[in-house]
């Protein structure tokens, strides 16, 4: 970095999730908003709206999350958060094939109707609940079914979700929200996918025109300290 | 607003009593009044309380809190003396009045004198004023509002006369100084009552009594004997007329009654106001770490930049304080026209209950156990009052949560026990509904041979029971009777197989089983688990709990329709409402893409079961399922909630999303006592406006209103919706009613046909 100090550009960008239910969608915006987990958290009713920024070399993203109920019943409220949007995170469940099926009808509404351009990652989640990788641990020894190892849960192979993705030109994740595990990196890639021109539009509450606070915002936005830049996503 | 006429000495309002004679002047060795040349002894002033006549700091009234000591009639007191007068005067000669600044004209120098003196003595000159200006006088039962406080203040122990409590209004003061003069006993029953010169019946009644209710008021013990406690804005029904609670004018009750229950907000906010003190609160522990972080860092106005919440918590935490102190700085003057105009509006608003048999204070209270089975012969078990007075005890106190009484009076209010039945027949009826749910948990039971079977119905089975058995996990698992996980899971394939489960949440996925075989046409969706916990938490009884969670769904299936038609209904009214009630808000929200009111969605899917605490849902279930004042009261909830965050929305949010974040963050900090009773409050306005329109447009003829004329000038005293016209002009223009409106006046639970469920279900129906 040449300057250090020389304030980066600054982008908003809308993300919504959307899967099935309980498949651990807000679960993944807790880790990475707040680096948490909560066991046994409330299904999500309506939706949630949180943010959360992630400092890239070039420019730093604030990510504006649209969390949605994943509930079928619930889906035709789904185009009012995909409006707009520039990412969207489709997630399933990787012990629970049906959810990669339903995965896949986001996918297809999305392609069809959301923005183009839009940039849509495909998550499966849970990787805490199967033997692998560096997440593997997982606590909870889940009930070996249909003869696999006992302690693996997993359904949906990496293969077959990833070459889904490659297909349909998703990126492609394996996480935990529970642990932890490549829930930044996610969020990481999809700030590193959105073309910059689709930047544009920054809409931040400094660009609001209203009332009272709008010329405070100004003056802050335009003298106030730049917070140390750091690389990567902020959890 | 008129003036009574006088009902005695004490309640007389003219000049004649406040002021000397002559030959009394001497006494008080006094300055004179330069005008009258006569006048009142000023013995205490306190200023800068504000009366908060509308939500804006903006709008707040400066003035003093003073005691005066005034002159009784000669003769009237047989005990006349100059020695009594200057040193002990007797109470009735004392005036706790609240004068607005601008009211004071020439004595305003003797008022701050006075309150600059210091020192717990009088003054060793007296000061002389001219006796207050009083205007009106209110009669009439006392609104409960009057007595509340939000329960969020009691909690911090806030008490208005506390010496050590985090807020300052100078009611300590005031009190030691009342002291002086008079006897002054707290009330052991509830401590923000101080009875002044109490009767053996007031201590008895306010001495003893057992009552976690919090309030604030200085009950006066009407009688002759009593202090004549007036507002200046106001004069009190004092006097011989010996009425019970109304007539127990204390200054705080005028305040409420003269600027409607926004005073009851602010209350901590009656305070003299300066940037000391808001560093002094910055400094307070009791300041939400978030916000003390925050304000300690040194990136806190670059956060403004960083657009997530700290902004807008900055601005929820400031509510008011920001503009208060700024109105401190600029010490807007009101003019007395402003004073007058405010009375015509805000004023008029107040809304007074009915009067009841009951003593307000008790109609707040919780309805225990024995109290309810009162309500009922103990011979056959029937109802014995009418159940539109069980139904405003409920509503207004809701009941005990710790005698078991919920069990009982939930299936009354559920609608499975029918309110006339007697007890033999209600003995009957739960046998039978036991068997009955015992048959329909039979239904599905047989499913778990084959898990559903083939097809698609056995699909959609599976599907169902793996939802449910998910979101039981998840719901209410903090509450003790949903946190264990001792048992071992019944069903090895579950995904909880490893974790365990108990009792309780297995009887939880059995009934929203039960309820998907028995509704197929809507089928169980996310939320139900929600609306089903708190029953069974009560009921501890899986039938009775289903049975109680059925009548529940009735009137909550609207919520759960594919199409979310039953939803946008209730938003849509919603809509309506806030720009009935509120035009400016509405213009706002409008602005921000915000009148979808989408951010209510939550709320009102599942009864604001996200936004409050455990036991204040449940209380706040109990008082929605009375249909006491409107069978959509939810929606006042929402109206309510969305008022008291008003200043922060229209100053703050802007955007949709801003709005929906904000709103969702409220989630277990909303107080509900506070919000009921505000929501009431707004229900009785509302329901005042549509009449006062109805009479005036001649109902059913809604057209656009011209701007008023002459004719509306005469009746703009009593008219509510000429009495908006103060604030907001607009909104009397554009008055039609519309048929979403007209229904929230409606009592009647609305049941949808079954053939719309059915089309709109996500169910199962072969």
């Amino acid at each position: 970095m040449a300057d250090s100090n020389a304030p980066k550009p600054s982008s908003s960008v809308k993300l919504v999730l959307l899967g099935e239910a309980a498949v651990g969608k807000s679960s993944l915006v807790l880790r990475f908003v707040n680096n948490d987990f909560q066991e046994n958290k409330e299904p999500t009713i309506g939706a949630a709206f949180l943010t959360q920024k992630c400092n890239l070399p070039s420019r730093t993203i604030k990510f504006e999350i649209w969390d949605t109920a994943g509930q079928e019943r619930f889906a035709s409220l789904a185009p009012m958060y995909y409006r707009n949007a520039q990412a969207a995170l489709v997630v399933y469940d990787l012990t629970k094939p049906t959810s990669l099926v339903k995965a896949r009808h986001w996918v297809a509404e999305l392609q069809r109707q959301a923005s183009p351009g839009i940039v849509i990652a495909l998550v499966g989640n849970k990787l805490d609940l199967t033997n692998d990788g560096e997440s593997g641990r997982g606590d909870g020894d889940s009930e070996g079914v249909e003869g696999e190892d006992p302690g693996d849960a997993r359904k949906v192979s990496t293969e077959e979700a990833k070459s889904y993705a490659e297909e349909e030109s998703l990126l492609f994740f394996e996480t935990s929200a529970k642990t932890g595990y490549n829930v930044t990196d996610v969020f990481t890639a999809i700030a590193n996918a959105i073309p910059e021109t689709s930047l544009k539009s920054t809409r931040g509450p400094g660009a609001s025109n209203v009332a009272s606070r709008a010329g405070d915002e100004q003056r802050v936005n335009l003298n106030g300290p730049r917070e140390a830049a750091k690389e990567g996503c902020a959890c | 607003m008129t003036s009574d006429p006088p009902r005695g000495r004490s309640s007389s309002p003219t000049g004649s009593f406040y002021a000397m004679s002559d030959d009394e002047e001497g006494e008080y060795n006094t300055i004179t009044h330069t005008e009258t040349g006569r006048g009142v002894k000023l013995l205490y002033s306190k200023s800068k309380v504000y009366i908060h006549p509308t939500p804006s700091a903006k709008d707040n009234i400066p003035g003093y809190i003073a005691l005066l000591q005034q002159k009784g009639l000669a003769g009237e007191r047989p005990t006349s003396s100059s020695s009594q007068i200057s040193s002990s005067p007797a109470s009735s000669d004392l005036l706790l009045a609240w004068l607005p600044e601008s009211s004071l004209g020439d004595a305003a120098s003797i008022y701050v004198k006075v309150d600059l003196t210091d020192g717990d003595s009088p003054p060793k000159q007296s000061f002389l004023v001219p006796s207050p200006p009083t205007v009106t006088t209110h009669r009439g039962s006392i609104g409960h509002y009057a007595f509340a406080i939000p329960k969020k203040l009691a909690r911090e122990n806030f008490d208005p006369f506390g010496e050590n409590g985090q807020v300052f209004w100078g009611g300590d003061e005031v009190l030691r100084w009342l002291r002086r003069y008079v006897r002054i006993e707290r009330s052991g029953a509830e401590p923000n009552i101080y009875l002044v010169e109490p009767s053996k019946e007031d201590s008895e009644g306010f001495g003893a009594k057992a009552s976690s209710r919090p309030a604030a008021q200085i009950s006066r013990h009407d009688s002759s004997r009593g202090v004549s406690v007036k507002g200046a804005a106001g004069a009190s029904p004092a006097g011989p007329s010996r009425q019970t609670h109304d007539a127990g004018m204390d200054p705080v009750m005028k305040f409420v009654k003269e600027t409607g229950w926004n005073i009851m907000e602010k209350f901590s906010k009656v305070t003299t106001f300066t940037r000391k003190t808001a560093q002094e609160i910055m400094d307070n522990p009791k300041i939400p770490p978030q916000v003390r972080r925050l304000m300690g860092n040194p990136e806190v106005q670059t956060i403004q930049n960083e657009f997530d919440s700290a902004r807008i918590y900055l601005a929820r935490w400031a509510m008011g304080i920001a503009e208060q102190s700024e109105k401190d700085r600029t010490q807007r003057i009101w003019t007395a026209r402003d004073v007058m105009e405010m009375e015509d509006t805000d004023v008029g608003e107040f809304e007074l209950l009915e009067t009841s048999s009951m003593s307000l204070e008790s109609r707040r209270n919780c309805v225990t156990l024995k109290e309810w089975n009162q309500f009922f012969d103990s011979h056959t078990g029937r109802l014995s009052m009418t159940i539109d007075e069980v139904k405003e005890r409920v509503f207004h106190g809701g009941l005990d949560p710790d005698d078991g009484v919920r069990k009982e009076a939930w299936l009354f209010l559920l609608g499975v026990y029918d309110w006339y039945s007697t007890s033999e027949e209600r003995r009957a009826q739960l046998a039978s509904l036991r068997d009955e749910y015992v048959k329909l948990k039979g239904s599905w039971w047989e499913r778990l041979v084959d898990l559903g079977g083939e097809g698609e119905e056995g699909e959609w089975w599976r599907e169902q029971r793996g939802r449910i058995e998910k979101d039981v996990h998840r719901t209410d698992r903090t509450v003790p009777i949903f946190a264990g996980e001792d048992t071992p899971h019944p069903d090895p394939n579950s995904p909880f197989a490893s974790v365990g489960t108990n009792v309780h949440m297995e009887q939880l996925k059995d009934m929203l089983l039960t309820y998907n075989e028995y509704n197929k046409d809507l089928g169980y969706v996310q939320g139900m688990s929600d609306l089903l916990a708190p029953i069974y938490a009560v009921m501890q009884d899986d039938a009775m709990a289903f049975w109680g969670f059925q009548r529940f769904m009735d009137r909550m299936e609207r919520n759960f329709l594919r199409d979310q038609s039953g939803m946008r209904n209730q938003l849509l009214t919603l809509d309506h409402l806030v720009l009935f009630m509120d035009p400016k808000l509405y213009a706002h929200l409008q602005k921000a893409d915000s009148t979808n009111f989408f951010f209510f969605f939550r709320m009102l899917l599942v009864w604001y079961k996200r936004e409050f605490k455990w036991m204040d849902t449940l209380h706040l279930w109990e008082v929605l399922w009375t249909d006491y004042l409107s069978s959509s009261f939810h929606l006042f909830i929402a109206l309510a909630i969305l008022d008291k965050h008003r200043d922060v929305i229209m100053n703050h949010l802007q955007h949709f999303d801003e709005v929906l974040k904000y709103m969702n963050e409220l989630s277990e900090t909303i107080d509900l006592e506070s919000t009921l009773i505000r929501a009431e409050y707004l229900f009785r306005r509302f329901h005042r406006l549509i009449e006062a329109i109805d009479k005036k447009q001649n109902f059913p003829a809604p057209r656009m209103q011209p701007k008023p004329t002459a004719t509306s000038a005469q009746s703009s005293s009593d008219s509510p919706s000429q009495q908006q016209n103060g604030k907001a002009p607009e909104q009397t223009d554009k008055k039609t009613i519309s048929p979403e409106l007209r229904k929230l006046l409606s009592r009647n639970v609305e049941i949808l046909p079954r053939k719309v469920v059915h089309k709109n279900g996500d169910g199962f129906t072969a």
